[in-house]
This record gives C-alpha cells, sequence and structure tokens, in this order.
C-alpha cells in the first residue's frame, strides 16, 4: 500500500487545525503586540461548553456549538476586560501582560479540571454516523472537512473585515501605531475588546472542533498554543494569511520528517522548525 | 520531664496523627489516575479514622503531585524530609517512580506502589513494594496470547514513550520474537500526542494481524478513533491503561481487547468511594485503598518505626484486600501471586475475553 496520499491528507488535517488556532492568535497579536498565552486555554472552553451543553444537558448540538463559540470569546473579552485592560492603563509592558496571561492560563485550566475533572472526553459519537470521504487513496471525515472548510471560511472572514470595513481600518491602523490611532481619535481599548471576541471565538471554535475529532482534556489548551504559535512565527506573526500558510508548512514538515523516521520524533521536528525559522528568517514567510 | 523528653520516639502515649504520604498525578495528562488513586486512599484513612485511628492515632493523608512525570523526585523529597511521612503510597506512574523511588529507599521511608509498573522499579531496593502486577508479567502474557492463543504471527507495535510504554513494549518484543513472531512496525508516540494519524498510516501499510497498542488513555482515545477512520483492521491489543471510562465509553474500543493485572473494583466499594469523592474512579482506585489499609495494619502490629516496618511488609499475608486476593511479596518486593486476564471491550465495559 502506498501511504503517501494519506499522508497528504494527514497533513492537511494537521494543518487546518493548527491554522484555526494560529488566525486567532495572529488576530490579538495583530491588534495587542502580546503574546496572548490564554488563548490555549480559550479553547478548552469551547470544547468543554460544547460537551456540558450538548452530552451534559443534552441540547441540540448546533445550538451547543453556538453557545460554545459565543462563550469563549465572552470569556477571551473578560480576560482583556478584567486583566489586560487594566494593567494597559497602568503602562503595564508586554511582559508583565504576557506573564498575566500565563496566570490566567493556569487558572482556568485549574477551573475546567477542577468542574470536569481530568479525564480525556470526547465530544462525537461513533465513527458509524460520521461520514468518511476518500480521496484519491487518503481517508477523511466529516468532522475534518469541516476543520477545513473553516479554515477557509474564517480566513476569507478575517480578510474582509480587515480591508474592507471601518473596523478593520480601524485595527490596521493600531497595529501600524497605536499612539497615532489614539491621535486620530480611534478608541483603541473598544477596539482591543471586540479582537479579544473575534479571536476567542475562533479559538473556542478550534476547541470545539478539535473535541469532536478527537477529544477534549483541561490541559489541551497547551498543546494546541504551541502548535498555533510556531505556525504563527514560521508564518509572520499577525499575519492573517502568514499564520494560515504557517500552519500548514508546520504541518507538512512534522507529517513528513516521521514518514521515514520514527513517530516520537514528532514534536523535536516542529520546534526544530521553530528554531531554523528564529536564526535564518525570525519575521516569518509573510513578514518582511 | 527529663526522662520524657529523653524518651520521646519510642513514648507510647503520642497522640500525633500518622503521617502516610500520597505520591499521584493531581494535575496534567495522567490526572485521572491521581484523582482515582486519592479517593481510594481517603476512604481507607476514613475508615482508619472512623474507627478510632491506629493504636489511638489519628492517619493523616498528605498528598503530593507528580504530574505523571520526574516531579516525582520532589514529591517524595518532600514527603521524605520535610513531611517526615512514615510511609508513602504510590506513585501511579513508572515515569515518577523511577526517579523518586531511589529517594525513599535512601531515607529507609517504605513505599507500596500502586500503579507504577516497570519491572525494574522494585529492584531498587528492599524498602519498594508494589501491590500490582510488574509489566513484565503483562507484556509476557501479552505476547504469549497474541502468538498462541490467537495464531498471528505478525504484530505492529505503538506504544506511549515513557517508563511504562516502553517497559511493556520491550518485554512485549522481546518474548514475540523469541516465539518466532514477526514485529513488522515498532514506533512511539509522546505521551500528549493525540495525533497518530501518520503513525497508524505507517502502521497500516506494513499490514499487521495484530496492534499491540500500549498507550495512555489520551493517545487511545485518539488513536482508536484515529484507527477506525483510517481503516486499520488489525486486531487491537491494549495495555491495562485502556481500563478507564473515557476508553471504554468510546465506540470505537469496541472489540479492543485488554491485558491487564486481574483487579477487582466491585460496585459496593465504586459506591463507597463516590460519598469521600466525586472525582475519577478506575483501576488505580482500589490498589489505593489497599496500600493505606496494609500500611495501617502493618503499623497497628509494630508501630511506626520504618525499619520495622519494612521487615513486617516482606513477611505480611493481607487477605483483605479489594483489588486482588491476596497481597503478599516476594523477595523483590513484587505481588508473589498475580494473574493476567485478557478482556475484551463490549458495550461500554470490560468482560471476559472467550476465544
Amino acid at each position: 500500500m502506498d501511504i503517501l496520499p494519506q499522508l497528504i491528507v494527514n497533513i492537511i488535517i494537521a494543518g487546518a487545525i493548527y491554522a484555526l488556532v494560529a488566525l486567532g492568535f495572529n488576530l490579538i497579536y495583530g491588534a495587542t503586540k502580546f503574546f496572548n498565552l490564554a488563548h490555549g486555554v480559550i479553547a478548552a472552553v469551547g470544547g468543554y461548553a460544547v460537551f456540558y451543553f450538548a452530552k451534559t444537558l443534552g441540547w441540540n448540538v448546533y445550538l451547543a456549538v453556538i453557545i460554545g463559540v459565543l462563550l469563549a470569546g465572552i470569556a477571551g473579552y473578560g480576560l482583556d476586560k478584567f486583566v489586560y485592560l487594566p494593567l494597559r492603563k497602568r503602562k503595564a509592558s508586554n511582559m508583565v501582560l504576557l506573564v498575566a496571561s500565563l496566570g490566567a492560563f493556569t487558572a482556568i485550566q485549574a477551573v475546567i479540571a477542577i468542574l470536569f475533572t481530568s479525564q480525556f472526553k470526547t465530544l462525537s459519537y461513533s465513527v458509524g454516523t460520521q461520514r468518511i470521504f476518500e480521496i484519491f487513496d487518503g481517508v477523511i471525515t466529516q468532522t475534518q472537512l469541516i476543520i477545513l472548510m473553516s479554515v477557509a471560511l474564517i480566513t476569507a472572514g478575517l480578510i474582509l473585515l480587515l480591508y474592507k470595513t471601518r473596523f478593520g481600518k480601524a485595527v490596521r491602523a493600531m497595529s501600524d501605531d497605536e499612539e497615532v490611532a489614539k491621535i486620530v481619535g480611534i478608541n483603541t481599548n473598544r477596539i482591543i475588546g471586540r479582537i479579544f471576541f473575534i479571536g476567542s471565538a475562533i479559538a473556542g471554535l478550534a476547541g470545539i472542533l478539535v473535541g469532536f475529532d478527537t477529544g477534549i482534556e483541561p490541559t489541551m489548551g497547551l498543546g494546541l498554543l504551541l502548535k498555533g504559535v510556531i505556525a504563527s512565527i514560521i508564518g509572520g506573526v499577525g499575519n492573517i494569511y502568514g499564520g494560515v500558510m504557517g500552519a500548514f508548512l508546520l504541518g507538512f514538515v512534522e507529517n513528513f520528517g516521521i514518514w521515514k523516521i520514527s513517530g516520537e520524533w514528532k514534536d523535536a521536528i516542529a520546534f526544530a522548525l521553530l528554531i531554523v525559522f528564529l536564526l535564518f528568517r525570525p519575521k516569518g514567510i509573510m513578514n518582511k | 520531664m527529663l526522662r520524657q523528653k529523653a524518651g520521646a520516639p519510642t513514648a507510647p502515649a503520642t497522640t500525633e496523627p500518622i503521617k502516610i504520604g500520597l505520591v499521584a498525578p493531581m494535575t496534567g495528562e495522567g490526572a485521572s489516575y491521581g484523582e482515582a488513586a486519592f479517593g481510594g486512599a481517603m476512604l481507607a484513612v476514613k475508615e482508619i479514622n472512623d474507627a478510632g485511628g491506629i493504636n489511638g492515632r489519628k492517619v493523616e493523608l498528605i498528598v503530593e503531585d507528580d504530574r505523571c512525570s520526574s516531579a516525582g523526585a520532589n514529591a517524595i523529597n518532600k514527603l521524605v524530609n520535610v513531611d517526615k511521612v512514615t510511609a508513602i503510597v504510590g506513585p501511579v506512574c513508572s515515569s515518577s517512580a523511577g526517579p523518586g523511588v531511589p529517594i525513599a529507599q535512601s531515607a529507609g521511608t517504605p513505599v507500596i506502589l500502586i500503579g507504577a509498573s516497570a519491572p525494574d522499579l522494585t529492584k531498587v531496593g528492599d524498602y519498594i513494594f508494589r501491590n500490582y502486577p510488574s509489566d513484565a508479567l503483562q507484556g509476557k502474557f501479552a505476547a504469549d496470547f497474541v502468538y498462541n492463543t490467537l495464531g498471528k504471527r505478525k504484530t505492529a507495535v505503538i506504544f506511549v514513550k515513557n517508563d511504562w510504554g516502553q517497559g511493556i513494549r520491550n518485554v512485549f518484543i522481546e518474548r514475540y520474537k523469541q516465539l518466532g513472531g514477526e514485529i513488522v512496525y515498532d514506533e512511539g508516540v509522546l505521551q500528549d500526542a493525540t495525533d497518530l494519524r501518520t503513525q497508524i498510516t505507517k502502521a497500516k501499510a506494513a499490514n499487521p494481524e495484530v496492534l499491540y497498542f500500549p498507550v495512555y488513555p489520551q493517545n487511545g482515545v485518539a488513536g482508536l478513533k484515529q484507527i477506525k477512520q483510517l481503516g486499520l483492521t488489525a486486531t487491537v491489543v491494549g495495555g491495562d491503561a485502556f481500563i478507564e471510562e473515557s476508553i471504554l465509553k468510546l465506540p470505537e474500543a469496541e472489540g479492543v481487547l485488554i491485558m491487564e493485572g486481574k483487579t477487582n473494583n466491585p460496585d459496593d466499594f465504586q459506591a463507597k468511594v463516590k460519598q469521600v469523592s466525586n472525582k475519577s474512579i478506575n483501576i488505580i482506585t482500589p490498589y489505593a485503598y489497599d496500600a493505606v489499609k496494609i500500611f495501617a495494619k502493618v503499623i497497628e502490629k509494630v508501630g511506626t518505626d520504618q525499619k520495622a516496618i519494612r521487615d513486617e511488609l516482606a513477611r505480611t499475608v493481607y487477605r483483605y484486600s479489594i483489588a486482588v486476593p491476596v497481597v503478599e511479596f516476594d523477595a523483590n518486593g513484587d505481588l508473589k501471586v498475580a494473574e493476567v486476564a485478557v478482556k475484551v471491550i463490549q458495550g461500554g465495559k470490560t468482560v471476559e475475553y472467550i476465544r
């Protein structure tokens, strides 16, 4: 059996998941210029919200997904409002914000573990109810196709938002120079709040889809975050296209790398790629 | 007055609580095992204290988190040197016990391992005991079972890359090759891996009849789904780590075979545990309960001198245990008698495998 077709499908699936995380992360970084580590745990918030509403309370799955995405967005917005915004007002450095986001990450993760236990849980039902599609010689499931389509739709949506609306114009102005943006009358704090809502909602969706594809656990955020951050950095941090390209490049290198060598090397390969980029192209594929 | 002070260590009248340490993963990927161990240990402590303690002294459980990692060394260090516990229950994970138990051994603190099943752990020294079957047994039994009972000659192995997975894999492969079987694929995955697609794709290309799959539940939930999705149809044989709700309730786990040390975990026992802890309960719970109870019985007989406890443990025959019918240690400190059972996952639980 030739494994190449399946390998390519695996690359696309992995890349799409990383891209979902990188998209929201990059959006927030672009506007705020700090590494919001709590982004990872927001994905877990989305996943667990769906678990609670759909599986524990037995609500309609689609409704639960919408609530999960909104809750993740609200959680991100709340973090900004109650943690990052007061810090920014006190002119805290990005280092302080980074540490605060790490604190938020750990605290929220602990709360999830207390509420839902640390057991690995899955959102999906059986493979039998999930359609499987064959492309050439590779297989892909319905959930994985939904992940792919979400990446395409969200990328397109963000591009439209950033380049075709007044709001987007303001975000880009801020991203260029926050002080000048303030001087010309842009309410930067309000815009950052909204950006947090949107970026976190995307992270929530990522957590939910990963939950359907494999499963959720309170510590899922870290793994997702790390891969998302690597994707962002190699793609060009803060750049929407860059995040997506970085994600697929990461998926490619990771899975192609373990084609001929043993699978436990996967993470080593991913981080080696990061280091290579930091050394030779620190601004990533897209940024000059 | 003076005499009382000087005689303090042997004074029988002390009412200070007897401290027993529990080392388990309370956070991180293995946290459900930690929660399960905690429930069992707490129930034992509660029962002992409700019955008046050990010779009038209450038992105090001191829980240290080892995150299933080398943090076990710090955890045991703290229990031994700061809390000065009388005895230690745990670790649950071999990856924590590896760096941890030598510290207890050199301090002369008796340990009963309750899940850390890497074969070499009990060889660290004479203070290290284990009331849980060692992997040497599980891996060897699995190889015999696959080769002789199933009659399969081509096996792929995907294992979790830590002390537990590596240990069980080594024993399996050595025995399977010795019997004449062929290992067509053999690769590890990291403990937190949930994307096993490429490994499974490669394993499938090697055309195995059986997939030996000793991984942790979080690898397993994701991996079993991906096995079905990618159409790998080989018989899947898992390790005892699969005896956990998240795997058993998984539709894709239907038909997966599991080798496990025969463990009893009766419903009425689980109901009692639920009254003291509403967290995960799994195969580790009764071992944690038994370990605390065994220490209590030994301490009741010989007091809190650690050397005396060790000597008494080495010759004790304990028949009130929940997990296994009788706990009796061999020269290594491992169970003298341990049975391995083959189970198959069916309808959300494990049932006896019948050919």
